[in-house]
């Protein structure tokens, strides 16, 4: 086959492939919903599990159902406690999205971007889901412990708790009177 | 969008009489034809430069940001296209016509890439819009690159196939157009100015904190250290 026909081929191929990716998604914040923030959702539920999650993963905590129940219902209770723990961290992922998308909607409800602080974010975001992957994969195969995601959860909510502070301050700013800028479409 | 369809209709106007009086294999039809090209795709360019402002205008922002990424993103498919593309004296033309479609296509899903990252909302009669240009121009971008290797044997299925779709992509997009005008417009009530230059570097601060201890967690026998 001709070498321009594949070439050009693949390319279109890759346009309307992103073209079904980013076309086809709906939107599911209207605008009239962003202007009054009610597409942000910050509160970290993740957090009222932590103790219970701690608990389930404490290695002495299996030696005492080990000693108790016997290996065998011990490990089967270990497989349940790490495909919760799994579920846990799927929900901080989550959560961080949601957070994610605050941030987003914020960068496009301002008047003014740094185009450095987009793509830092772009860069830091993508690798961000890259790491969690292999994290969970890391996770799946039983190579990680409470701490780290203690370390984990400790860090999206540190995130969310600045992010509600904004949030408060931007919902204080559009009490009408204060310095606000407006555009009309 | 009004002048790219008149545009388009002219050009069909012209060209029947060009076609008519001068016949079809004529040099003057040929240079009608692709001047008239020429006009209808710049004209196409600037409809799709409005529907990218009519949807990221309001957030001026992120607008102000993203029309300079797609100028760049246009200029370099138009490129890799020209340097592509055959540049012998009866292939230069559709060269250009293919580079100038490919940077159509890229421009557009770049915009759409944009609205999806920034969760704009983008209003459906517009989106119809925006995917019909995208896909008629990559669709006339991979019909310029069969007509350059087939050329003359190509010619007239190139013609029938590209009327075709021609045809169907103004169908879309005037019905949009109609269903554009009946729906509302809302109103974009931007943020306070410090509000991104006092949150968003602090997010950044922290993602770049978050990733740090991935990067430790994912290193085997640092954890105990977490």
């Amino acid at each position: 086959m001709n070498f321009l026909l594949l070439l050009v081929g693949m390319l279109i191929a890759i346009i309307l492939g992103l073209l079904v990716w980013t076309a086809g998604k709906k939107n599911t914040t209207a605008r009239d919903e962003i202007s009054q923030q009610k597409g942000i959702h910050l509160a970290c539920k993740h957090l009222t599990n932590l103790p219970q999650l701690r608990q389930a993963l404490e290695s002495s905590d299996f030696a005492y159902i080990e000693e108790r129940l016997g290996k065998r219902s011990a490990q089967k209770l270990q497989r349940e406690r790490r495909s919760v723990a799994l579920r846990y961290l799927e929900a901080l992922h989550e959560d961080f999205v949601h957070l994610m998308r605050a941030a987003q909607l914020i960068a496009s409800l301002s008047p003014e971007v740094k185009a450095t602080q987009e793509w830092k974010r772009f860069k830091l975001s993508l690798k961000f889901e890259m790491k969690y992957r292999l994290l969970k994969a890391k996770y799946s195969l039983g190579k990680l412990r409470f701490p780290a995601m203690w370390n984990l959860a400790i860090l999206v909510s540190t995130l969310a708790i600045d992010l509600e502070r904004v949030v408060n301050e931007m919902s204080a700013a559009a009490v009408p009177g204060r310095n606000e800028t407006s555009t009309d479409r | 969008m009004y002048w790219y369809i008149l545009a388009g209709l002219l050009q069909s106007l012209v060209l029947s009489f060009v076609y008519a009086t001068r016949g079809f294999s004529s040099g003057f039809a040929f240079y009608t034809a692709w001047i008239s090209q020429g006009v209808v795709v710049f004209v196409r360019w600037l409809a799709v430069c409005g529907v990218c402002r009519a949807i990221l205008g309001p957030f001026r922002g992120i607008w102000a940001l993203t029309w300079r990424i797609l100028g760049v993103l246009g200029l370099a498919a138009m490129v890799t296209a020209l340097a592509l593309g055959k540049h012998d004296a009866s292939r230069i033309i559709t060269t250009f016509d293919l580079s100038l479609e490919l940077s159509i296509a890229s421009v557009l899903v770049g915009f759409f890439f944009f609205a999806r990252y920034y969760n704009v909302h983008i209003q459906s009669s517009l989106r119809s819009i925006g995917i019909a240009f995208c896909l008629y121009s990559s669709f006339r971008a991979f019909n310029d690159t069969f007509l350059q290797i087939l050329f003359r044997h190509y010619a007239a299925t190139w013609s029938l196939v590209d009327q075709i779709t021609y045809l169907a992509t103004l169908i879309l997009i005037a019905s949009s157009i109609y269903v554009l005008h009946s729906q509302e417009t809302s109103r974009i009530k931007l943020l306070p100015r410090q509000t991104y230059t006092e949150f968003i570097p602090r997010v950044n601060e922290r993602l770049a904190a978050l990733n740090d201890r991935l990067n430790q967690l994912l290193k085997p026998g640092t954890e105990s250290k977490l």
